[in-house]
């Protein structure tokens, strides 16, 4: 099986995906000529032409209201916001059109459109390059919020995503797309949507996270192991639905959790997890449910010592790991 | 040499703006970046600000004229009297504390943004400030500096932004006492008692792992109490919805319960009794009664002390008649008697005070027979003083019993059971029960119930024969 960063595992998605399907075209600002700001779209103009890889111009509604309109039309547009930060023109559009179309039209209508976007900080980005904005549709009826944190997960999530007859959001964290590699297969696959993965078996702490952040939690998980700390990696890939079984079936085994996230502590999903642990499995809990989460501040500082102050990394976690532990 | 403003262009479209309003007047003082005047255009109307802290020297263009782009409105020089300090300036930034400038420096200082606003929130003039960065460009802790040495202000705390983090308050507990959901749920799961536990978590508290170790250690325990009587298992019922007529008896239970509540405040005491010399001697007498035809139970020894006890607690053995109370002058106590599931009747021993041991459980074996062969006569159930309810047959270790009107009490007697008891500073295994009595408020008190409940227990614990 070829090896590919997380980066290319998204390229090859959408590479796989658009010969698949013809239906299926990208959009966004500089993804054509130049390929996008990252690369990910990089030769996807000179393979499909201008008519199926568009640029478009700087105006992120205008993005995503073509893109539902498309979708409309019968096309499964995969939309592109350059950075996160800049998605906010655009949430008019995704939470008050693309999100309530289905149940606007009573079910005569579905918007089958998907918006990615790179997100998180750690890049020396600062405030309109680094930011977390799931939390902005983790509470939207009618969208899903993806976020995969391996290549071979990023590629089969965005296909998954593309061919989700809703509106799916769709954050890839910046920071891994090239230093992470994995197995990803050639040809078209899909990872279900809504589902989480047990990265690690633990039977002390539950750790739920996702994005870049899975990847420091297992480094912090193994940090622990030497200790005697148990951990068991969840890696939530859907943020919307949360995949309730899964969470729950864990903390009823190890009874104490973390969530981990990189996106602010207050209104973070880490809440929404935590009440619903509380709510369903109260009588199995030997410790308050902890949170780890960036500081409730405005943004990712651009000063690179307050940037790593900001950032969480695996010995925070593994900090955190151990107080819940010897709770 | 004075500094001069003029109509600055607005905006791209901007021509000509009226004046509609000077902030200050000629011979006035002015601080660099306060509002000095309201420009009216055909969008906007807004605020030009002084370029320079002055007096006022010449205002060029009266309220109310409509000039052209850069015609010049306005000149700021040095005060004309450098000694006396400007008069406070009726706008938000209060002119600053310190005098007007000495030396004329009248074009602007080389100011970042930041700087001025720092400047015009202090109300320092900036014309005194020295730029430090390069260039001479004043910063804002130059500002903040010169605003420290004036010592007229103190440099603000930044903004808190965000939510302040939470911290616990210290514990005022013991950490150790803690029990989590997941401990109490498995506690209760494997029936097992916390207090004996270790707690190996934080501060001694006892973890989810404490338990399940305990549990590992532990052989599995029998599940139920031992003294529950032998008693058929119950057939396997499954639901069904439906209706059960309401017979005789069941209507009079029914009647005579709700209007006992209703009638007597009901209050219930319990206590504990050590039932080993009763016990004693049941195992020593039991076959010689066996000889004569008679079943020894527990019972008897009850209906004995209690026939007893109530001649000296004679409340216990009376009932309310509103303008008095009725003192029984016999001692007929009743035995609730269950009927299979129908429900239970109270057959009743005449003088109980009155009759030896033997002579009770004759009574109590004959009246029970007749109870469940349906043939007791109306004598047999009326007239009781007194009842006495085995809910310990059940396995019940202690209830709220309801009182047989018009009696003033009722006593239950709770399931007999081998108990850790400490006497006399050792763990000891005894046969305990506890005597649950519900007493007609309106009769007695807790105290004369209590000394009744004490004196049935010392019968009982110190049964002699």
């Amino acid at each position: 099986m070829p090896e590919r960063t997380f980066l290319e595992a998204i390229r090859s998605a959408l590479i796989d995906e658009m010969t698949t399907d013809q239906r299926v075209f990208v959009l966004g600002q500089d993804v054509g000529v130049k390929g996008g700001v990252f690369l990910v779209t990089d030769g996807l103009y000179q393979q499909f032409g201008a008519c199926r890889v568009i640029d478009m111009p700087i105006a992120e509604a205008g993005i995503v209201g073509a893109a539902i309109g498309a979708a409309l039309h019968g096309l499964r547009p995969v939309a592109e916001i350059q950075f996160a930060d800049y998605i906010q023109p655009a949430v008019d559009q995704i939470i008050n059109e693309a999100a309530k179309l289905r149940y606007r039209s009573a079910g005569d209508w579905t918007c089958p459109i998907v918006v990615r976007a790179p997100f998180g900080s750690g890049i020396h980005g600062a405030l309109y390059h680094s930011q977390s904005t799931e939390a902005l549709f983790t509470s939207t009826p009618g969208l899903k919020v993806v976020i995969p944190a391996t290549p071979y997960d990023a590629k089969g999530l965005l296909i998954a995503a593309i061919r989700d007859p809703d509106p799916v959001v769709f954050f890839e964290h910046k920071q891994l797309y090239r230093t992470m590699r994995g197995e990803v297969p050639d040809g078209c696959y899909t990872v279900p949507l809504g589902t989480a993965a047990v990265r690690r078996t633990g039977r002390q702490i539950s750790l739920f996270t996702y994005g870049l952040m899975l990847h420091h939690s297992l480094t912090a998980a193994e940090q622990v192991a030497d200790e005697g700390i148990d951990v068991e990696v969840v890696d939530l890939r859907t943020l919307y639905p949360l995949d309730r079984e899964t969470i729950l079936a864990s903390v009823r085994n190890t009874s104490k959790a973390l969530i981990v996230h990189e996106d602010n502590l207050t209104g973070g999903i880490g809440g929404e997890i935590s009440a619903l642990i509380s709510e369903h499995a109260f009588e199995y809990l030997d410790a308050p449910v902890r949170r780890l989460a960036s500081p409730d501040v405005p943004a990712t500082a651009f000063n690179e010592a307050l940037e790593a102050h900001f950032m969480l990394n695996a010995d925070k976690i593994a900090h955190a790991l151990r107080e819940l532990a010897a709770y | 040499m004075p500094t001069e403003l003029k109509l600055p262009q607005l905006s791209e479209s901007l021509q000509e703006g009226t004046i509609s309003r000077w902030y200050r007047r000629e011979g006035e003082y002015v601080a660099a970046f306060d509002p000095l005047l309201e420009v009216e255009t055909d969008k906007v109307t807004t605020d030009i600000s002084a370029p320079a802290s002055g007096t006022i020297l010449k205002i060029l263009v009266p309220e109310g004229t409509t000039v052209k782009v850069g015609t010049l409105l306005v000149l700021i020089g040095p005060p004309a009297e450098a000694a006396s300090p400007p008069p406070a300036a009726p706008t938000p930034a209060d002119a600053p504390p310190v005098p007007a400038p000495i030396a004329a420096q009248p074009s602007l200082p080389h100011v970042s943004p930041v700087a001025a606003k720092v400047a015009a929130e202090l109300g320092v003039d900036l014309t005194q400030v020295r730029g430090t960065a390069p260039g001479g460009r004043i910063t804002r802790q130059d500002v903040l500096d010169y605003a420290h040495a004036q010592q007229s202000v103190q440099q603000p705390a930044p903004p808190s932004v965000g939510l302040a983090p939470i911290s616990d308050p210290p514990d005022t507990f013991d950490p150790a006492t803690i029990i989590t959901p997941a401990v109490s749920r498995l506690a209760a799961q494997h029936n097992l008692d916390l207090r004996l536990l270790r707690g190996t978590g934080r501060g001694g508290r006892i973890t989810r792992a404490d338990v399940l170790a305990a549990v590992a250690l532990t052989p599995p325990a029998p599940p139920a109490p031992v003294a529950v009587p032998s008693a058929a298992p119950p057939p396997a019922v499954r639901l069904a919805a439906g209706s059960i007529p309401v017979t005789g008896m069941r209507r009079a239970i029914a009647v005579h319960m709700v209007q006992s509540v209703a009638t007597s405040p009901h209050v219930t005491t319990v206590m504990e009794v050590d039932f080993s010399a009763v016990a004693a001697h049941r195992r020593a007498q039991r076959a010689a009664f066996a000889a004569r035809g008679l079943r020894l139970t527990y019972t008897a020894y009850v209906v004995a002390v209690v026939a007893q006890a109530l001649q000296q607690h004679p409340l216990a053995n009376a009932r309310w008649a509103e303008t008095e109370i009725v003192l029984n002058a016999a001692v007929h106590i009743g035995v609730a008697t269950a009927l299979d599931t129908t429900g239970l009747i109270v057959p009743v021993i005449r003088h109980a005070d009155e009759l030896s041991l033997a002579g009770l459980a004759r009574q109590i074996e004959d009246l029970a027979q007749r109870a469940r062969a349906g043939t007791l006569t109306p004598e047999d159930v009326g007239g009781g003083t007194f009842t006495i309810t085995n809910h310990g047959t059940s396995g019940s270790l202690w209830s709220t019993p309801i009182i047989h009107q018009p009696q003033s009490a009722i006593l239950g007697v709770g399931v007999i059971e081998e108990r850790v008891k400490v006497i006399g500073g050792m763990l000891a295994i005894r046969p305990m029960a506890y005597l649950s009595l519900s007493f007609d408020h309106r009769v007695l008190d807790g105290a004369g119930a209590d000394a009744f409940l004490a004196s049935v227990q010392a019968g009982l614990a110190g049964w002699a024969g």
